[in-house]
């Protein structure tokens, strides 16, 4: 598809006018200014936004998020809102790495506190945290267990004794996404999950202590805990082997009911089924307990992260502050009510690459930040900076409650493996940013590298300017460590 | 597995991919594994020292397509790769046929994952439909396909 189909709504929003000939049934939207629409939107991503406008019972538009890029069927960035009677639902709308999510963790302290124990804090982490390829958990769940995550999430880990009792009011959904079924999950998923839980993984999974360098709004920031010069920790990982099989499970049964009930899509990877289809709630609920675990998962990683800061400080993690801020996903589908052309409906968001960014006064919001909005949670790449956002009224308007995820890639790992020496990555973001970096694999390092990724500030400032979330704090990395 | 059958790996801007080609229809499936493997970890460094087989009926084939039979196949080895912690470096298919009960038959040869032996390059998450096609090039008398894989 030609750039030159996109209309200019304003400087930060474009439109693809909807084309019945390629049988969309609604616009796209992207958010994005001109450099990004110069340097990260290319012809098959806008035809990926067109394709997912086909989608039977899209609402209103199909969206691309300032950070998008190229994926398989919807782009990265990409979001649908889908009739929840009338509408599809796609595990290409959610993608692999079902909600792959980032959860951040503040503290009392400062980057003085911390200074002289920062070597052996990272080393505590990196020696208690399974992290890499392939990597195992202490934990081995039986079926039984297994089965407790996918029903209750994050409370079952919690009862288990990983975490504070409220540490579930900070998160989305409050740590369970209801209609779970453990019966719609295959053997071969759990296989792959079993051993995973509490483990980072690998890829752009990280566990970052950093340092607040900049307040943008100081209300948001006193609400949220936030002061400049604060540690706090970042976790972002999700719902491992487990979540990938569902995904593959389910595309599967998709190809079938796209052609049983027949669907027309442009591209096979969108492959969808009626949401009120046998399917379609099968498929649901699949990924409902991908995601409880995706929760359950960042919850037991944020408490050895805890136990880690205990250790090194010889004092107790609610004495040293470590209270959860908020954790949100960014691979997910959810149902939630929406109001479209003046009346309540209920519609299924699909968010792949993308982060809810509910408005103040939201009842899905923590009761202690619903005055200021959702807590939005944008990691950037290890050797830069990483935002909290809020989300905005204006978001419920003009993107279903949604924002960008995260930076975004601008070199293939390949490319990037070729270019850059994970070793001499590490010496330098030591030497030029006091940056400690640990990683599983010096080659997986390299593609993680920061000139591998654009630069997160300038995704987060077309957000802002779209108002579709609000700048509230950056954080700069202390100490990395990548699967 | 003829001469003249092989792989490379491409690049794609957030994934990976592979371009595998061969003159049988078993030989283009045997090439696609052996790219997967290659992606996770050096084919070379692995012995052949564990035999699992792998049947795929015909009612788990979707729309009983070639493609949908190459992805499932590649599916089970990385579900293989993964639960059992081991990686393979050999395949082998003895009968591959969409019109029989049982659509596909192979052994599948690798050993455990030893960490002290094998670096992983890294983790796939799986292989994808997207533009996703078996051609047969008649001229050449080859079979072409291309995968990419969520990394």
């Amino acid at each position: 598809m030609n750039i030159n189909v996109l209309t200019r709504i304003n400087d930060f929003k474009w439109k693809i006018p909807r084309d019945e000939s390629l049988g969309m049934r609604v616009d796209g939207i992207i958010f994005a200014d001109e450099y990004m629409l110069k340097k990260a939107i290319d012809e098959e991503t806008l035809q990926q936004v067109a394709n997912v406008a086909t989608l039977p019972g899209i609402c209103r538009a199909s969206y691309a998020m300032p950070d998008i890029h190229y994926g398989y069927g919807f782009p990265i960035g990409g979001v649908a809102a889908t009739d929840v009677h009338e509408g599809v639902i796609s595990p290409g709308g959610v993608g692999f790495d079902i909600a792959c999510g980032v959860r951040i963790i503040r503290t009392d302290m400062e980057l003085k506190d911390i200074k002289e124990k920062i070597g052996p804090l990272m080393d505590e982490m990196y020696h208690t945290i399974p992290k890499g390829v392939g990597s195992k958990s202490k934990i081995k769940l039986s079926d039984a267990e297994m089965k407790k995550i996918f029903a209750k999430g994050v409370r079952h880990t919690i009862q288990s004794g990983y975490g504070f009792e409220e540490d579930e009011y900070f998160i989305e959904e409050n740590g369970c996404l209801q209609g779970a079924r453990f019966a719609d999950v295959s053997r071969q998923a759990i296989d792959r999950g079993n051993d995973q839980l509490g483990s980072l993984g690998s890829g752009n999974h990280f566990i970052e202590v950093q340092k607040v360098s900049q307040i943008f709004d100081e209300r948001a920031a006193n609400v949220l805990g936030f002061f400049e010069g604060q540690i706090v920790i970042m976790i972002h990982s999700g719902s491992r082997g487990l979540g990938h099989q569902i995904c593959s499970d389910y595309i599967r049964v998709m190809q079938s009911a796209t052609a049983k009930y027949k669907i027309n899509i442009p591209d096979r990877q969108l492959a969808c089924a009626p949401i009120r289809s046998e399917e379609g709630q099968k498929y649901y609920s699949a990924m409902a307990c991908a995601t409880n675990f995706a929760m359950a998962n960042r919850q037991c990683l944020g408490h050895w992260v805890r136990s880690a800061f205990e250790k090194i400080f010889s004092a107790s993690a609610r004495a040293l502050g470590m209270f959860l801020v908020y954790d949100v996903s960014h691979n997910v589908a959810k149902y939630e009510k929406h109001v479209l052309d003046g009346r309540d409906r209920d519609v299924c968001v699909h968010r792949k690459g993308a982060t809810r960014s509910f408005g103040p006064g939201n009842h899905a919001i923590p009761e202690q930040y619903r005055k200021i909005g959702q807590p939005v949670i944008i990691p950037g790449d290890m050797g830069r900076y990483s935002y909290v956002l809020t989300g905005t009224a204006e978001a419920m308007e003009e993107s279903f409650g949604s924002t960008c995820h995260g930076a975004g890639r601008l070199m293939s790992r390949t490319k990037a493996k070729k270019q850059i020496n994970g070793y001499a990555l590490r010496k330098r973001l030591f030497d030029e940013n006091q940056i400690i970096v640990m990683a599983a694999s010096m080659s997986s390092l390299a593609e993680e590298a920061p000139d591998a990724y654009k630069d997160v500030s300038l995704v987060v400032n077309v957000a802002e300017n779209a108002k579709i979330s609000k700048k509230v704090a950056k954080m700069i990395p202390l100490g990395v460590i990548k699967g | 597995m003829s001469k003249r059958d092989g792989f490379k790996v491409i690049e794609h801007l957030s994934d990976v991919a592979i371009k595998a080609y061969a003159k049988r229809i078993e030989g283009l499936f045997e090439m696609a594994a052996m790219g997967m493997a290659s992606i996770l970890s050096e084919p070379d460094h692995i012995q052949r020292s564990i035999k699992k087989q792998i049947h795929i009926k015909r009612e788990e084939v979707v729309n009983l397509s070639l493609e949908d039979l190459l992805i499932l196949w590649l599916e089970k080895i990385l579900y293989l790769h993964e639960s059992k912690s081991m990686l393979f470096s050999d395949f082998k298919i003895s009968k591959l046929d969409l019109d029989s009960e049982i659509s596909l038959v192979s052994e599948i040869f690798g050993e455990n994952i030893d960490l002290g032996k094998h670096e992983i390059h890294t983790h796939i998450k799986a292989p994808t439909y997207h533009d996703l096609q078996i051609i047969r090039d008649k001229k050449k008398d080859k079979f072409f396909v291309k995968i990419i894989f969520d990394i």
